[in-house]
């Protein structure tokens, strides 16, 4: 019989066990009651599973819930990773200002002798080894590789010295990558006589940057993602220069400071560019592992906030 | 320190202050997702997961009823959490024991004031409640859990599942009509001490 009932009889027996209903309806309600067995059974019914229900036990907590700053730790980051990490950053880019001081002074120092002997120098191995697949496009080679020898210094720039993301230290070893890219084309509008393939080479993809990234040592830790904001900055710089007719001049021009890979050449019989070197080779490792510190700082800080 | 000065002192991210709520709450927080979840597992996940996100969100907490608050927070944890197991469902019925049989009565149910025999009745009907209430839609089973196992009232029910007190009426109302049919029988195994005394009440 309670089958009949409507869902609103069922809604008002419900509120009536629970004391929810207005004194008017509760009137209405208990007048029908007393004439209704089915509106009784139902009450009835429905009371008793309230019973029920209301007899569940209670469970306790199995353990305490208390948070931990640890737990909660993406939303106020304790002050020490920050710390660490703009101690790390600071001294990434402080590396990086000592090793660019440094490469001034030695070409103070050799200023002269070093352009010419770096661009002198012939080394088929390297070349092989460094050279972008457009390298072979070019009649001259010797030209050729005093363009790797300047593609491997890099310009100084102000502004990857103050990137925000900390990322200082190993974008120099890619500027000086795409360097390379770049340089390699300016050379080609004299002989080609196609001035956009500057500008089109300059968008190479990634993955022609990978070769050399592998055959430069201590850039084999730097982040795929840093590569890309890398090659931006000293593109435009390097198309800003004249045309390269005399590429030792240009190299020794512009080359701020030279990477370790170059030290391979070098001839052994100058000590004290050695020591210039060795100096380059302890800034430039300790600019990339603290700007490597910093950014593993930050994507830890990053997937905890998560 | 009353309860205001707690939520206050927690607003700003003492930790410490909000551990002093979560004491206080944890029991009735837990019951919620246990009934919600019908498992132990589940459950505390879901209480540790809400209490994370009341303390992310307590400058969101505008006053009103804190006890309120946090029923919202792990009743709509619980909703994502079984929403998500419907899109993979992978759970087992029972809890399992150290050798990964299922546990047929589990040993938090136990009651040490009562009877063996008393005891294995209420784990029983405890049980029988539990499957009942995993059988009803989650708005259903949230809106039963909260009335007649948290004895939270219509207004508040209504404000922790945000829905007008229509609503909730209406649902409690089909909710219990459910768990009527599945419950027959149960009756019974009430220790008569205690129907006697809850039937005098309503």
């Amino acid at each position: 019989m309670t089958k009949q009932l409507s869902t609103h009889d069922w809604e008002i027996l419900s509120a009536y066990l629970d004391g929810e209903l207005t004194s008017q309806e509760q009137t209405r309600l208990e007048h029908s009651l007393q004439q209704r067995i089915d509106l009784q059974q139902a009450l009835d019914e429905l009371r008793r599973t309230r019973i029920i229900l209301r007899s569940a036990a209670r469970v306790r907590a199995p353990r305490n819930f208390s948070l931990t700053p640890a737990m909660v730790g993406g939303l106020k980051p304790s002050r020490k990773p920050l710390f660490s990490f703009n101690a790390l950053r600071f001294s990434s880019a402080l590396a990086s200002v000592l090793l660019v001081l440094t490469v001034i002074g030695e070409w103070f120092s050799f200023s002269g002798p070093l352009a010419t002997q770096v661009a002198m120098v012939s080394e088929p191995a390297a070349e092989a080894e460094f050279a972008p697949p457009e390298a072979a496009m070019l009649p001259d080679s010797t030209t050729n590789a005093a363009d790797l020898r300047q593609s491997i210094t890099e310009e100084p720039s102000p502004k990857a010295l103050m990137a925000p993301e900390g990322t200082p230290a190993p974008t120099y070893g890619l500027e000086a990558l795409s360097v390379a890219e770049t340089e390699t084309t300016v050379e080609e509008p004299a002989e080609g006589g196609e001035p956009l393939v500057g500008a089109f080479l300059a968008e190479t993809p990634l993955a022609e940057e990978a070769p050399l990234l592998e055959a430069v040592p201590p850039l084999e830790e730097a982040p795929a993602a840093e590569v890309m904001n890398a090659t931006e900055t000293p593109v435009t710089e390097v198309a800003e220069q004249p045309a390269a007719s005399q590429p030792t001049v240009v190299a020794a021009a512009d080359s701020g400071e030279t990477v370790a890979v170059q030290s391979d050449t070098t001839d052994p019989v100058l000590d004290p560019r050695l020591s210039w070197r060795l100096a380059q080779g302890v800034l430039l490792a300790l600019a990339l592992i603290t700007g490597l510190a910093a950014w593993i700082i930050r994507q830890l800080q990053r997937s905890r906030s998560r | 320190m009353d309860e205001a000065a707690l939520i206050l002192e927690a607003k700003r991210g003492d930790i410490t202050a909000f551990n002093r709520l979560v004491l206080a709450y944890q029991d009735m927080v837990y019951n919620q997702a246990f009934r919600m979840m019908g498992e132990l597992d589940a459950a505390e996940d879901a209480t540790q997961e809400a209490f994370i996100s009341a303390y992310r969100s307590m400058h969101s907490f505008r006053g009103g009823s804190f006890k309120g608050w946090l029923l919202r927070i792990v009743t709509n944890a619980c909703y994502d959490e079984l929403r998500r197991r419907k899109r993979r469902p992978t759970t087992p019925l029972e809890p399992l024991d150290d050798d990964d049989e299922e546990i047929e009565s589990p040993h938090w149910i136990a009651d040490p004031g009562e009877t063996p025999e008393e005891s294995t009745e209420r784990q029983e009907l405890s049980q029988a409640i539990q499957n009942c209430l995993d059988q009803l839609p989650d708005e259903f089973k949230a809106v039963v859990v909260l009335v007649d196992l948290q004895g939270v009232d219509y207004t508040e029910a209504a404000s922790v599942m945000q829905t007008p007190l229509g609503t909730i009426k209406s649902r409690l109302a089909r909710a219990r009509l459910r768990l009527r049919d599945c419950l027959q029988g149960f009756w019974e195994l009430l220790p008569a001490a205690f129907r006697l005394v809850e039937e005098s009440k309503s």
